[in-house]
């Protein structure tokens, strides 16, 4: 297989044209795979779930699928386009995203759940837009640094500005979406672009600082975050209150014991555990299937972020790096949160584990995500071709 | 900064193992309390059997039908599925035969008890089949709750009730047989544990029934027939002369069997009443009483043994004996000189005081031990007595003589069965037998007791001499006339002992009567003790010699022993009629009713075969049976009657 296009494409014969074969297979076999444990592992955890709040014994997997669906027209997309639309898209989707971020709270268009305005409501299906600001982010982030990249010493012109073009109206948006989660995946990503391009390790310790003053405000914004905190430094204390969801969490666990009580016999998803088929997946896998099965898709998680490291680190130019670099980081962001949240080394926070919780937009975005670092590995190792003569990789 | 991430998902991962692996003991308290639900298997508990192989005790499932209000309104809001309320509660009320407007208002949410009643019983005992349909519905799954708790059931209703005992609420046997052989006859304890959801429904598919769960049976030395002649005739004592008590124990002298063991008043086992409490005590075995003159053949036989004298050795009973200065020892009613057989058929207290006096406090003492007085009989039941049998360094002259004749030493009933057998049996005391073989639930002996021989008391030739004795009591002018059963010699001895009361000998008597059947052929013997009857005589020859007597006609005709007395004529009616079976005193559609002309037939439809055995066990009726498992069809129909020794037939599939 083939993708032609990658520089203009041309159907005339015994032209020189730019092909690449060089299809990360380990990225797509985990992600294959991750989605497969994934949908099975929703149907289980959410069947309970869907029959008690009145829908179909399959609502879930099946919209999972249809996420997966939409994630696969826009993956083909992303490897159809050419190659420089990339950076011209990169503004364009921002200001996109952006007004879908802020439609979230027109009556009408927006929907809430639980108090939090995060969703468009598109009638058959409910689309949250901070999932598609994590690759607005990061492509405008690519952009901005492959435009600037002469003067990148200019630390502070630079970083400055993108912090007040793009990540402040972001977060301005995720503010009011009550959406700390989000904000923390964006700020780590805004980081690793500044750490691709090389900062003084003074930045370092000064976005880390901007950080924790954010994530501080946030905590002090709402008082539920505070009982969370409290309860993560002692969980099992908490149990019937704050700490319920991850003693649950504990409690499916240790009944899965390595092997798990067998897949569909899960009991944590039956009333006990909630948010199971969501942020508390890894808990319901690991009852039916065990420590082995954890352990396997925190080995499949991190294959994703070894490919997407290597992918972003020998990509051929800047743009390419921070766009990669970005999206491994959205990556290893939601896993570290999600994972760490289960087992209780950090405070609960609503973070989806990529391609094995349910959530329609997050699994479209990160399917679009994947095939993104699956184009620019292929950008990377493309070669010219004449007829079918290879000549030489394109430089 | 990859290598710190992996890193940190890594201690993610090992975090992760070690939350399955080794779980903190909150998260184990929270599974064991929350997640799973600990079944109690209730096995069945094992029969008590008659000599004969019939039941005494059985335990009969019992559903009980009850509903969860909640869970059915639950079951109806379901979107799965869910229940048609109006339907449920038409079939409900037919199933249980109860009107439907009850039944509606009692399986509804707001039903009289408020909104929160997780429980309401619906109909309690029901046959096995009702559970069964209500199963086929469906309605167990929706809100309707099955219980199906054994019952204990005493087929023969009072019959050796506190014999047999009873079982409590939680299981446990009560007094008797029920309590002595609890570990035997209690079904052996399992538990399994099932997942369960938040709202504690079990989410395995059933919890399965571990049918195999049987207690072992006992099968005991106990005559039916013989049991409910010696009540009936204990009964009719209590109507006549009103005693506090009165108990027979009748036990075979060769075996040393308990063949009947009665109690008066009684209770009815099957049904928990402040009668079981009262009259639950097996007085036979726990209770010892100072029994009066019925001691005198023991002491005959240790004079005779020790050949201080013989039958025909004349003792000087005209004058009061002055054992000690200032005690006489007189006789009710004085006679001349007299043998020591004599001594015996008269009763005479002066004649018994000085073959004490001639034996020794040591002999009276090792003699009665030997009979088996002061110890316990080793029964097994619950609280035997032992009785009070001084030892030597505490008789003085006065004990002495008291203990010849039956005060001042106590026995109970048992236990004078038992010494009275031995001088039927040779001279041989035997270990009471009350449990013949312990069963497995399928009827296959497991252990099996055998008779055995205690010691020799006394030598042949001795105890021979001693019945010769005991038979003159039932002379004209015997004390036991009325122990007489026409056609047939019997023996025996009678006591009228004084109680104390208040520390004192006082007013209060107590009527007792030994005896032994036939006594040329010894088969059986018995005690009688009758406590304080208020009404009319008093005294053994009169109150309870008449109990010995039923008991031995009835015996000589259920065992066909031939009458060894030919001369004298046999009126009719001598002879005590077989008692009829004893009629449990249940009414209940299910269950076999004799309404006077014979046995009612109980509707057994769907019933297992062994509950439908059981249900006519005992009724006499000629069973043939069909097929196996659950039964179909039955002939003769519910509700028609038949006598015992006619046929029913049943179907089973």
């Amino acid at each position: 297989m083939s993708v032609s296009g990658l520089e203009t494409p041309s159907s005339v014969p015994g032209e020189y044209k730019t092909v690449s074969r060089a299809w990360d297979y380990m990225l797509l076999a985990a992600t294959g795979l991750l989605i497969a444990i994934g949908v099975v592992a929703i149907y289980s955890a959410s069947a309970h779930y869907a029959l008690k709040t009145g829908g179909a014994v399959a609502h879930y997997p099946i919209r999972q699928l249809i996420g997966i669906g939409l994630g696969l027209v826009g993956g083909w997309g992303v490897l159809q386009v050419p190659y420089r639309w990339y950076r011209r898209a990169a503004v364009p989707v921002f200001v996109a995203v952006m007004i879908l971020m802020v439609l979230v709270f027109v009556p009408g268009i927006g929907k809430t759940v639980n108090g939090a305005s995060r969703w468009i409501n598109l009638r058959v299906m409910n689309v949250q837009p901070s999932e598609y600001a994590r690759i607005a982010l990061a492509m405008v982030m690519a952009h901005h640094l492959s435009r600037n990249e002469s003067r990148l010493g200019d630390h502070v012109a630079v970083g400055a500005s993108a912090l007040i073009m793009y990540l402040v109206p972001l977060f301005v948006a995720l503010r009011f979406q009550d959406d700390l989660g989000s904000m923390a995946i964006l700020a780590g990503m805004f980081g690793v672009a500044f750490f691709i391009v090389g900062i003084p390790w003074s930045w370092v310790i000064g976005l880390i600082a901007l950080g924790a003053g954010g994530f501080w405000y946030m905590v002090q914004a709402a008082e539920y975050r505070q009982d969370r905190i409290a309860a993560y430094l002692d969980p099992l204390s908490h149990c019937k209150d704050e700490a319920y969801q991850i003693c649950q969490g504990w409690v499916a666990m240790a009944e899965g014991g390595w092997t798990g009580v067998g897949l569909g016999r899960g009991v944590a998803q039956q009333g006990f555990l909630p948010e199971a088929h969501t942020d508390m997946i890894l808990a319901v896998v690991t009852e039916e299937m065990g420590a082995l099965a954890f352990l396997l898709v925190i080995t499949l998680e991190l294959v994703i972020l070894w490919r997407g490291t290597a992918i972003a680190s020998n990509a051929r130019n800047l743009y390419d790096a921070v766009l990669g670099g970005c999206i491994t980081a959205m990556f290893a962001g939601q896993m570290l949160i999600n994972a760490g949240v289960v087992v209780g080394v950090l405070p609960a926070k609503g973070l989806v584990m990529p391609f094995m919780s349910y959530g329609a937009t997050a699994v479209t975005v990160h399917v679009i995500a994947v095939a993104i670092l699956l184009r620019i590995n292929l950008n990377t190792h493309a070669i010219r071709t004449y007829g079918d003569t290879e000549c030489s990789a394109v430089s | 900064m990859v290598l710190a991430y992996t890193g940190f998902m890594l201690a993610i991962g090992l975090r992760g193992v070690q939350l399955t692996y080794t779980p903190d003991d909150k998260v184990l308290e929270l599974i064991t309390a929350k997640r799973w639900f600990s079944f109690h298997h209730e096995g069945q508990r094992g029969d008590i059997l008659a000599r004969d192989g019939r039941a005494l005790a059985l335990s009969v499932k019992s559903p009980t039908i009850g509903v969860d209000p909640v869970a059915v309104d639950e079951s109806r809001r379901a979107n799965w599925n869910p229940v048609d309320f109006d339907q449920m509660v038409t079939d409900l009320a037919g199933i249980l035969k109860m009107d439907e407007g009850e039944v509606r208002r009692l399986v509804s949410l707001t039903g009289d008890g408020g909104a929160e009643a997780r429980y309401r019983k619906l109909a309690e005992d029901v046959h096995p089949s009702v559970a069964e349909q209500i199963r086929e519905l469906g309605y167990h799954t929706q809100g309707i709750v099955i219980k199906e708790p054994y019952r204990r059931f005493y087929p023969e209703g009072r019959l050796a009730s506190q014999l047999l005992g009873f079982v409590d609420r939680k299981g446990t046997g009560v007094g008797g047989v029920e309590s002595a052989f609890d570990g035997r006859l209690q079904a052996p304890e399992r538990t399994t544990r099932h997942r369960v959801n938040r709202r504690g429904q079990v989410l395995d598919a059933s919890i399965r029934r571990e049918s195999e769960l049987h207690g072992q049976s006992i099968r005991t030395t106990i005559d039916r027939h013989l049991q409910s002649v010696a009540e009936k005739a204990l009964g009719e004592v209590m109507e006549k002369h009103e005693p506090l008590s009165a108990v027979a124990v009748v036990v075979d002298v060769r075996t040393g069997d308990v063949l009947a063991m009665a109690n008066m008043p009684d209770f009815n086992p099957n049904v928990a009443s402040l009668e079981r409490v009262q009259n639950g005590r097996n007085i036979s075995v726990t209770d010892a009483v100072e029994p009066g003159s019925v001691f005198k053949p023991f002491t005959m036989a240790a004079a005779l043994e020790e050949k201080l004298v013989t039958s025909s050795t004349v003792l000087d009973t005209t004058s009061p004996y002055e054992v000690h200065p200032g005690t006489r020892i007189r006789d009710d009613h004085p006679h001349p000189s007299m043998t020591v057989a004599e001594m015996v058929k008269f009763s005479s207290n002066v004649g018994a005081a000085k073959l004490a006096a001639r034996l020794g406090k040591e002999r009276v003492y090792d003699y009665f031990t030997r009979f088996g007085f002061g110890d316990r009989p080793g029964l097994g039941l619950p609280g035997e007595a032992r009785g009070v049998l001084r030892p030597p360094s505490r008789i003085g002259p006065v004990e002495l003589s008291n203990i010849s004749f039956g005060q001042g030493v106590t026995a109970s009933a048992l236990q004078l069965a038992m010494a009275t057998a031995a001088l039927g049996n040779k001279g041989v005391l035997m270990k009471p037998r009350l449990v013949s073989a312990i069963l497995d639930d399928d009827g296959e002996v497991l252990r099996e007791v055998r008779p055995s021989i205690m010691r020799r008391v006394v030598s042949p030739e001795t105890a021979a001499d001693v019945l010769v004795a005991m038979e003159m009591v039932t002379d004209d002018d015997g004390t036991a006339k009325k122990a007489r059963v026409p056609g047939y010699r019997v023996g025996g001895k009678t006591g009228t002992a004084q109680k104390v009361t208040n520390g004192v000998y006082g007013s209060a008597r107590l009527a007792s009567f030994i005896g032994i059947a036939p006594i040329d052929d010894p088969r059986i013997a018995v005690a009688v003790i009758v406590d304080e009857p208020s009404v009319g005589s008093r005294y053994g020859g009169i109150v309870a010699a008449p109990v010995f007597q039923k008991v031995a006609a009835s015996y000589f005709t259920s065992h066909r022993i031939p009458p060894s007395v030919v001369s004298e004529d046999l009126e009719e009616g001598d002879q005590a009629d077989p008692e009829p079976v004893e009629i449990v005193d249940l009414t209940d559609k299910h269950r076999l009713v004799w309404d006077g002309d014979g046995w009612v037939l109980p509707d057994m439809g769907g019933m297992a075969m062994r509950d439908a055995l059981a249900t006519l066990q005992g009724a006499g009726l000629r069973l043939d049976i069909e097929g196996s498992g659950h039964l179909v069809r039955q002939e003769p129909l519910p509700g028609e009657r038949r006598e015992p020794g006619q046929a029913v037939a049943l179907w089973f599939e």
